[in-house]
């Protein structure tokens, strides 16, 4: 009897790695494609990075509300970045403002809202008139991207021409942004690059 | 003595033919269980690990080509196979065996590998700090039950330890050292109180007087290196962040003193690691006769390994390394020459990664690679004597 238990407890430890990342992955994908798609533009990357991959490293290039009612005085663990269409003008066009984190009528009325901030810095004004944007860091802000060696210098040559058109389709689940696809022109990049493949030269 | 020594005395002083000599050490090296016979297995499996990488590479040049469900069912295939295979050396009673401590060593790598693999295609990635107390968590319980070796119980401890501080020192952000502290204290403790307990169960006494000292050299090795590592890492890419994107100092001015104070603190200990290691690993300590200055220079070769993958120690290393396998070719001790071959060897991997930037190019300089390491294994008498003939080091 407690050599079957014995194989049946190794049997469970020995499967545990995988039957446990395999639900835990499972039930972790549900939960993020029932969010909504929210597209956001990036700004500069290096698609070379062999080590740890060819990974595509970007920055979100925040698409920031003009006027921002809320600044983070308190520290930026009490703020929240709100993603939302504010100006009725123009209804697809997704914008990004604070909001407090204890705020939670104002967060409500987001289209999605992003935790975790670990600093926050204001927009300078202090350099002849000039107004910068706010920054902001994330504790898991998404930086980089999978693409295949072949693609890597297509894509840095096209972005050295159309630095403008890159942006990345992203889910947020439980305040946390979840990469979905890389974008040119809105479309996903292998499109673009099957499509037009004259354009980076 | 070792047998190595006796034999070259027996045959100086006539009692045994040269011929008779290499007959004893063919004989001897081939028993299952002896270190040669070990580390020709080692060297074999770094050979046939190195063709099997360049393969993984050049399939990783045209990864985009391969099916996602087709890339995630092999992974899993994998994994359930191997999952199979151990319980089946199991219940056949294998599990002391040192075969099976490599497979599942081999195992847990390969459960972080489909992390890493789920993250890319399903897009579920989360902070690093997550996922490695994830992969932790799913393959302690493995790893407890099933381990024997020392080894094992190290990389584990070590696992435990880096999992813990990241964890902390995320937690508290300003705070990196005392994060990392708190790791150092914890591996104090932990790891030679475990392999204490989990190795010598019938022996306390016995370990006590033999093992502690080198255990505690190799407890004290890891705390310092990867703690320190980490926080290094940490601390700069956090401040250099700061200042390249949000471009201001406000609120990193803690992080900056506090990463000056860890570089600080990791150029001393970095001082003391080094003054400790030349101490003691040497070509003289190398070949002493006391057995604990040979669980030392197991210890401190360990660690050195391990720094391997530090960009900026890969002249020092190649260097020592070649030292090392020449000394060791010297007195012809196969065990040394054969580490010696196997460092310089990983290090080499890792520069083709650093040099290539083709996939493909590495995939296939790491095949030709492990052939070249595989023909080292079978050729060993041939270019030890080609070696020591251009060197005049022939005895």
């Amino acid at each position: 009897m407690t050599s079957k238990r014995n194989s049946i407890l190794i049997l469970l430890i020995l499967l545990l790695p995988t039957c446990g990342l395999l639900a835990a992955a499972g039930y972790s994908y549900q939960a993020i494609q029932k969010q909504p798609s929210v597209v956001l533009p990036i700004t500069g990357y290096d698609p070379r990075d062999l080590i740890r991959g060819h990974y595509l490293l970007f920055q979100i290039n925040w698409p920031w509300r003009a006027k921002d009612p809320v600044t983070c005085t308190t520290g930026p663990a009490d703020c929240r970045l709100c993603l939302n269409t504010f100006d009725a003008t123009q209804p697809n066009v997704i914008q990004v403002a604070l909001v407090a984190a204890q705020d939670t009528a104002q967060s409500g009325q987001c289209q999605a809202v992003i935790g975790s901030i670990t600093h926050y810095s204001a927009p300078d004004t202090r350099t002849s008139g000039t107004v910068t944007a706010p920054t902001v860091l994330l504790k898991n802000t998404p930086g980089r991207f999978y693409v295949d060696e072949h693609d890597g210098p297509w894509l840095d040559a096209y972005f050295r021409k159309h630095p403008d058109d890159f942006s990345v389709a992203v889910k947020i689940h439980n305040g946390t942004i979840h990469l979905q696809e890389l974008l040119i022109d809105g479309r996903p990049y292998r499109i673009t690059m099957l499509q037009k493949p004259a354009l980076a030269d | 003595m070792s047998m190595s020594k006796k034999l070259v005395e027996w045959q100086q002083a006539n009692l045994l033919t040269a011929q008779q000599v290499d007959a004893i050490r063919h004989y001897e090296d081939n028993q299952p269980g002896a270190t040669a016979f070990l580390w020709r297995y080692g060297l074999l499996g770094l050979g046939l690990l190195t063709i099997a990488i360049g393969l993984v590479a050049i399939v990783a040049s045209n990864w985009n080509g391969i099916p996602a469900a087709l890339k995630l069912g092999v992974h899993v295939t994998l994994n359930l196979g191997i999952a199979g295979l151990m319980y089946h050396w199991w219940q056949q009673g294998r599990a002391a065996e040192w075969r099976f401590e490599a497979i599942l060593i081999v195992k847990s790598v390969l459960v972080l590998t489909l992390m890493a693999l789920i993250g890319q295609i399903m897009h579920t990635q989360s902070l690093l700090e997550d996922t490695l107390l994830l992969w932790w968590g799913l393959i302690t319980p493995m790893l407890v039950w099933l381990g024997r070796y020392r080894i094992t119980y190290l990389l584990w401890t070590i696992l435990t330890i880096t999992v813990t501080c990241m964890n902390i020192s995320y937690d508290y952000q300003s705070l990196y050292l005392f994060g990392v502290l708190i790791g150092m204290v914890q591996l104090y403790t932990l790891l030679p109180l475990f392999a204490t307990w989990r190795i010598n169960k019938p022996s306390w006494a016995e370990w006590g007087r033999k093992n502690a000292l080198a255990i505690s050299i190799v407890a004290v090795n890891m705390m310092l290196i990867f703690p320190f590592g980490y926080l290094h890492d940490v601390m700069y890419d956090t401040t250099a962040y700061r200042y390249l994107h949000a471009r201001t100092a406000q609120s990193s001015t803690f992080q900056l003193y506090g990463w000056e104070i860890a570089l600080v603190c990791n150029a001393v200990m970095t001082i003391l690691i080094m003054a400790f290691r030349f101490k003691t690993v040497s070509p003289v300590t190398l070949f002493a006769k006391s057995d604990m200055a040979v669980r030392i220079v197991s210890a401190n070769l360990l660690v050195i390994l391990i720094l391997c993958v530090l960009p900026e120690w890969f002249g020092w290393f190649m260097l020592y390394w070649l030292a090392v396998g020449y000394t060791g070719l010297r007195h012809d001790n196969r065990r040394v020459v054969s580490l010696a071959i196997t460092a310089l060897a990983a290090r080499i991997i890792i520069v083709y990664f650093e040099l290539t930037q083709s996939l493909m190019t590495t995939g296939i300089l790491m095949i030709l690679s492990g052939i070249g390491v595989l023909y080292m294994v079978k050729t060993y008498p041939r270019w030890r004597t080609a070696i020591l003939s251009v060197t005049k080091g022939v005895r």
